[in-house]
């Protein structure tokens, strides 16, 4: 192979190469000032408010009066509140390490079969995540059982 | 604790695992001579295999718990070593014999800025705002949780399997070394402060790159190639991945392509042997396909030395040490890869994908099944501007120049560039 053919092809490399940087340096460079500014704006938030700011206020504040009531080795029963299980997964998060039991969508329990599970491994928990109209609550399991067997 | 006792406490972390691998490549020739940033990047990677392999050991072999005292010994062996061994081990240079052009001055310093501005943005982002991260919120986050307050791997919450776990098999390098962090400092249980743990990869990940591409294809075209990289959103600021976010795949990748480069490319020395081997252990705890990947790249250099083996029947001449290096990179391999398969066994399976469902016959029908499926879908990623800015339309290009160029055009070497351009 020729010098003056790989000088060209080392050119043409070069190029292609300097030519995606040019083209992606706009998008890039945006990101880059977004995750500065975020960076400086909110470097100081204390955690409640970080975790606010991310995962809102609504999700947050459903949390911390769940996190307030069951110990952080206790137990619960989780069952989502809708069809989309990633409510639920978050919700096992940021109460972990809360041991969580799935008992599924809400929608889909079947009351006989829960009532029997309540009732021969007893906890005293049971977290709705992400209702569709209200953050993720707590709630008793008696009356779960009892709205679950209402018509 | 205060804002600025967080990040302290993350950056000391860090440092610490960068500390412990730095004492570690003062064993390894082909490290040690390295320019400093260099082998800094190969040192944070030996540091976190090695602190993350030996307390996830000690914490299911030995019963020891996750404590500072723990994390404190077995960061401080590597150290103690180094020091009193005083000179390190000798080997080849690796700096340039010869003096840069200016045009490669300029690149290196160019990707060098860039580099440093990226990384700061990705850190400042990692310091200031919890994890949002898909995967991590659905499993490494919890793993972490469940490991802090157990002080174990084997933490009840992952053994009971009545306890809604999402893929609870899934191996907990990232969140062991998370722990350790946090025991260590003694902080709460603030993602924030862990979250450093994964941004400094994005440094490694471009020191490493213009490292293996250097040799291959000079300073300008490595110093293009990082500078690529930089650019590359898929890599750095994807929430579904990169290094803004706490997903062990960018760890595992590197894990795993560092050892595959160590067991390939370094010399065949027990030294280089013995650190690719732990890499690759490393990979195979962080993330479940490790495991695979690994075996893979220990198979092909056990098939290397036995190629070696018959080339010496008919007469070719036989250097002893490819055998000890091969067998020092599979005893360290087979350690972890014993350690994944002992700890995985004690835990359910629930709620998990189905790689314990796989077997051979599976895997070859189901791929015949699912790749007219999963080929469009592959491809439409790859053409998502908003991750990989035209990037995949650039390799076939640059991969056709650059070995006009260079002259390494091979099935082998593509293949090994498959296999990197995948991870």
């Amino acid at each position: 192979m020729s010098a003056a053919f790989r000088r060209a092809a080392a050119f043409l490399a070069a190029l292609a190469l300097a030519g995606f940087c040019v083209a992606a340096a706009p998008r890039q460079w945006t990101l880059v000032v977004q995750s500065l500014s975020f960076g400086f704006a909110h470097v100081s938030d204390p955690l409640p408010l970080a975790r606010r700011v991310h995962y809102g206020p609504r999700f947050m504040r459903g949390i911390d009066e769940i996190a307030a009531v069951i110990p952080p080795d206790g137990s619960y029963w989780l069952v989502d509140g809708n069809e989309n299980a990633a409510e639920g997964y978050f919700v096992r998060s940021a109460l972990a390490p809360r041991r969580a039991h799935y008992l599924g969508h809400v929608s889909s329990i079947d009351a006989g079969a829960l009532r029997l599970v309540l009732s021969t491994k007893p906890v005293g928990f049971v977290v709705l995540a992400w209702q569709p109209d209200g953050p993720p609550a707590l709630v008793d399991p008696r009356r779960f059982l009892k709205d679950l067997a209402a018509p | 604790m205060s804002t600025a006792a967080r990040i302290v406490a993350s950056l000391g972390s860090v440092t610490l695992f960068a500390a412990c691998g730095f004492a570690l490549t003062a064993f390894v020739p082909s490290l040690c001579k390295k320019p400093l940033a260099r082998r800094l990047a190969w040192a944070y990677l030996l540091g976190l295999a090695y602190v993350g392999v030996a307390l996830y050991a000690l914490s299911h072999w030995a019963g020891a718990d996750l404590r500072r005292g723990t994390v404190l010994a077995v960061c401080a062996v590597p150290i103690v070593l180094a020091a009193w061994r005083g000179r390190p081990a000798r080997g080849e240079s690796d700096r340039p014999g010869g003096r840069a052009s200016r045009i490669q001055r300029a690149a290196c310093v160019a990707a060098a800025a860039a580099g440093a501005l990226v990384f700061l943005a990705v850190l400042s982002h990692a310091v200031s705002g919890v994890e949002t991260g898909f995967d991590p919120r659905m499993t490494w986050n919890p793993a972490a949780a469940y490991v802090r307050a157990a002080r174990t791997v084997d933490a009840p919450a992952l053994l009971d399997a009545s306890v809604y776990v999402q893929n609870p098999r899934y191996p907990l390098l990232l969140p062991v070394l998370r722990v350790a962090g946090e025991e260590v400092f003694d902080t709460d249980d603030d993602e924030r402060f862990s979250r450093p743990l994964y941004a400094l990869l994005l440094p490694v990940l471009l020191l490493l790159v213009f490292d293996v591409a250097q040799p291959f294809a000079g300073t300008l075209a490595a110093a293009l190639t990082a500078f690529v990289v930089i650019f590359l959103p898929g890599i750095v600021f994807d929430v579904g991945g990169g290094a803004i976010t706490s997903y062990s795949d960018l760890p595992m990748g590197l894990l795993w392509g560092g050892g595959l480069v160590l067991v390939f490319r370094a010399p065949w020395r027990l030294p280089e042997a013995l650190a690719g081997g732990l890499l690759l252990g490393g990979a195979a705890l962080a993330k479940t396909e490790g495991l695979l990947l690994g075996a893979v790249v220990v198979a092909i250099a056990a098939l290397r030395v036995a190629r070696r083996l018959v080339a010496r029947r008919r007469g070719s001449p036989w250097r002893p040490g490819i055998a000890r290096a091969a067998g020092g990179t599979l005893a360290v391999f087979l350690f972890a890869a014993a350690l994944n398969v002992s700890w995985r066994v004690g835990v359910p399976n629930r709620f998990s994908e189905t790689w314990d469902d796989v077997t051979l016959r599976g895997l070859i029908s189901g791929m015949a099944a699912r790749l007219p499926v999963a080929l469009p879908l592959i491809g439409r990623e790859m053409a998502r501007p908003e991750i990989w800015s035209g990037f995949w339309w650039l390799v076939p290009v640059i991969f056709i120049l650059g070995a006009r160029v260079t002259g390494c055009l091979s099935i082998g070497r593509l293949f090994i560039a498959a296999i990197y351009a995948a991870r």
